[in-house]
């Protein structure tokens, strides 16, 4: 089971440009694909998905064009879009049965994997409700049944805790690490804790270029003995900003407690910290900001 | 004295200023597309064949084979008027989504927050929807000077002449318009196809009200201002021709006639503009400001809660809302059971089952009532005498359904569905094809009973007509949603089509096979049907590559 990105580009119309050259090999696994906002993750989300082709580049399932043979790919997506909508008049369960025919599978299985998904993401009771009168976060459910309906070998999920409260957030990622079996699984976000735990590989995207592709411990450890812990008067931490990379503060009645990135001890009573995955990313977008500039 | 006479208080000059900055932004949006660019071609087209040249074949405005001369007056007045024929309806579907525009955007909720005043707000929607409409009335009023020099009957251009008709015969239409349609996009009943319908209904009345013939007069006139045009130019006619009659063979439109190549001209210096005619079509200003603060009033501010009592009400009274105890409750409760648990599924290229349920989304949301009505137009097809059938109860039956037809080719995109749909196999082969065909599935049982009985009768020419129909009808609603994201097209294009065709007996039109003998209209509309099938198969593989 391979997908293979080869030097996907994207250019919208107007000269924009969302991609610029990506390219990522993967195998079996959770893809945690961060990146900030606007980085081109859900343009390659959506090019992947056979939802937006490229203007340049390939993007390839088990060696089949995904762009000149898109029913490859469909026929083995799961997708949740970053956004997407639903028919307010059907319910739960009609909408999840429409999109089954629609992806062609076996109705009579389909209608028991369908109760059986609603359960799961805690629908069950509100499964002959009509779409309309859901929240967002039963919506955003309904999007994560729908993308697991035709047991997906390449599941596509972008930004999907958005609109979930934290307790959501965490039912979301165990039941991500839950899938079995061999399958790719693209999880895009610009939130770090929602691939801290899930994620086996961890490829960042800025400016539409692949910055790092790294598993979880290699990231970490690039930040290994440069991440510090001080705390200083609140007046100080624009000085601190200016010389370093600040990752976190947090209010203390003595001052503020900084979390910084750095070669040496950024000042008097700086003590080393153990470094988090959201030091490791910032540090990475930091340095490809430093190169871009230089 | 504290303050100057006349003045604009603050608060005044506030709102105001909120009002131009409402209408400024929602003009800007509107008119910095590639659509509206197009939208002043054809309204250029369409002015410059309201002034058909000597051998056309075709007249716009002609009283008994005569017509004004295209001097300023003559090309002003005849543009305007054609243009207030045409643009009141064509208008109306096209500014009809200021107010939806803001509720899909969420931009509503962040105005409703403000202290904006509903009356503001709908009054800057409509001067917004009004400067659409003026933007093509100045660009339809170019061209009819551009038309008076290229064709040359006389090349003295008097603007006043030529602007006065735009100004006081077209705008004030256009006004009514764009206050309507803000009216109609707040009135939930009115939001959706079952207003762009009514619309076409009232549209054609107004027409009707303008034909001295007419049973109801109004005593402010026509909105468009035939009442006020046609006197001037059949007294100015008469002067020419001393043997023409005033009422005689006059027509408004577009009319193919073989006479029409030999029209005749006569001089015309215009409307003589009285205090009353002038008091008439000040009238309908104020009938437009009228409907604006009745839409005001009506306006919900973008709360859901105030939505009207009726089946959507209903429905959400059974569906606990974001924030009502069994939502929350459901919400709480998270995920559970185990995904490795979950029932295998395998796929099957099985048609029927996705036919089954594209016919059911089609069907989904339509009442007992429409069931019934249906069901009632069928029988009457199966048991009334043919003539009958062919003069009410067909058209009726093949128009019943329209609203769940307009659906078809733009729900995807309507209800931000198409990332799901488009990334599931085979979507044009497939899903796009069920789509159709639960669209003819739907024709077929609106109609299949005339169509039987034909087929019993051995009226051949009656079933293929009835056959084109049950193809073309759903082939236009797909291409024109698939292409315009919209269901107006296809709403007003087949009422319009329906009206004039099946319902008027215009052979040329029957896409149903309602007139008997008009074998070439149903080969055209076989034809016609299979050309929109294709051009929606396009539409859809282009919106398919992204």
């Amino acid at each position: 089971m391979r997908l293979v990105i080869d030097r996907v580009s994207k250019v919208y119309r107007g000269g924009v440009s969302a991609l610029a050259g990506f390219s990522l090999d993967l195998g079996p696994g959770v893809l945690g694909l961060l990146g900030p906002n606007g980085a081109g993750k859900s343009t390659l989300m959506r090019i992947v998905a056979t939802l937006t082709r490229p203007t340049g580049g390939h993007v390839t399932w088990e060696g089949r064009d995904v762009a000149s043979q898109p029913d490859a790919v469909r026929e083995v997506l799961g997708y949740l879009p970053q956004d997407f909508g639903v028919y307010p008049n059907l319910s739960a369960v009609e909408f999840l049965e429409y999109l089954a025919a629609a992806k062609g599978l076996e109705p009579r299985a389909a209608r028991r994997r369908i109760e059986e998904l609603l359960e799961l993401v805690n629908l069950g009771d509100a499964r002959k409700r009509p779409l309309g009168g859901f929240s967002g976060g039963m919506r955003q459910r309904v999007g994560v049944a729908q993308a697991l309906l035709n047991d997906p070998r390449l599941l596509i999920v972008d930004e999907p805790t958005g609109g979930l409260d934290p307790e959501e957030r965490v039912r979301f990622r165990n039941l991500l690490s839950e899938l079995p079996g061999e399958r790719i699984v693209i999880l895009s976000t610009h939130i770090v804790s929602d691939v801290e735990a899930v994620a086996t590989d961890i490829a960042i995207i800025a400016r539409g270029r692949l910055v790092a592709h790294q598993a979880p411990e290699a990231l970490l450890h690039s930040v290994e003995g440069r991440t510090w812990e001080l705390v200083l008067p609140s007046a100080e931490l624009p000085a601190l900003r200016q010389r370093h990379l600040v990752s976190g503060t947090m209010r203390r009645g003595d001052g503020v407690q900084a979390r910084v990135i750095a070669a040496e001890a950024p000042g008097p009573g700086a003590r080393p910290a153990s470094p988090t995955l959201e030091d490791a990313y910032l540090d990475v977008l930091a340095r490809e900001r430093a190169g871009a500039t230089a | 004295m504290s303050a100057a006479v006349g003045a604009v208080s603050p608060r005044r000059a506030a709102h105001l200023h909120v009002l131009l900055a409402i209408a400024r932004a929602d003009f800007l949006e509107r008119v910095r597309r590639y659509g509206f660019l197009i939208t002043l071609a054809v309204a250029a087209w369409g002015a410059h064949g309201a002034l058909p040249p000597r051998g056309a074949g075709y007249t716009t405005v002609s009283l008994d084979g005569h017509r004004a001369l295209y001097n300023s007056a003559g090309a002003g007045s005849i543009v305007a008027l054609i243009t207030g024929l045409f643009l009141t309806l064509v208008g109306f579907y096209l500014v009809k989504n200021a107010v939806e525009r803001d509720r899909h955007t969420g931009v509503g909720q962040i105005l409703a927050a403000t202290r904006m005043g509903r009356l503001t707000y709908i009054a800057g929607k409509v001067l917004s929807n009004a400067a659409v409409l003026f933007a093509m009335l100045g660009v339809m009023l170019v061209v009819a000077a551009v038309m008076q020099q290229v064709l040359g009957e006389d090349r003295h251009v008097d603007p006043w002449a030529l602007a006065l008709p735009f100004v006081l015969l077209a705008a004030p239409a256009m006004l009514v318009v764009s206050a309507v349609a803000v009216l109609f996009e707040v009135v939930p009943r009115l939001r959706g196809g079952l207003g762009n319908v009514v619309f076409f209904f009232l549209w054609a009345w107004g027409l009707a009200t303008a034909v001295p013939e007419s049973v109801i007069r109004l005593p402010i006139g026509d909105a468009v201002g035939m009442t006020v045009v046609m006197p001037s130019l059949e007294q100015a006619c008469a002067r020419t021709y001393p043997d023409y009659h005033p009422g005689k063979g006059r027509t408004a439109g577009i009319n193919f006639s073989p006479r029409a190549h030999a029209v005749t001209p006569f001089a015309y210096p215009g409307v003589r503009w009285t205090p009353s005619l002038l008091a008439q079509r000040l009238a309908w200003v104020a009938f437009a400001a009228l409907l604006t603060v009745l839409a005001a009033a009506l306006f919900d501010r973008f709360d859901a809660a105030r939505a009207a009592p009726g089946r959507h009400t209903r429905r959400r009274a059974r569906a606990p809302a974001a924030g009502e105890p069994a939502a929350e409750a459901a919400e709480a409760a998270g995920t559970r059971g185990s995904v490795a648990a979950l029932t295998a599924v395998r796929r099957s290229e099985r048609f029927a089952p996705l036919l089954r349920a594209e016919l059911a989304l089609l069907l989904k949301g339509q009442g007992r009532w429409w069931y019934a009505g249906a069901l009632a137009l069928a029988l009457v097809c199966l048991f009334v005498p043919l003539a009958g059938v062919r003069g009410v109860a067909l058209p009726l039956a093949a128009i019943w359904p329209l609203l769940a037809w307009s659906s078809l080719g733009w729900r995807e995109t309507r209800h931000g569905t198409a990332a799901l749909l488009f990334s599931a196999p085979r979507p044009l082969r497939r899903q796009l094809l069920a789509t159709w065909l639960a669209g003819v599935l739907l024709a077929l049982a609106a109609t299949g009973t005339y169509g039987l009985r034909v087929a019993l009768a051995g009226d051949l020419g009656s079933l293929s007509g009835w056959l084109a129909g049950v193809l073309f009808i759903p082939s236009f609603a797909l291409a024109s949603g698939v292409w315009t994201g919209s269901g107006k097209l296809f709403e007003v294009g087949l009422l319009a089509l329906w009206y004039v065709g099946p319902l008027q007996h215009v052979p040329a039109l029957d896409f149903l096979g309602a007139v008997p003998g008009a074998r070439a209209a149903h080969a055209a509309f076989f034809a016609l049907a299979l050309a929109l099938l294709a051009l929606a198969y396009a539409g859809r593989a282009r919106q398919l590559r992204g």
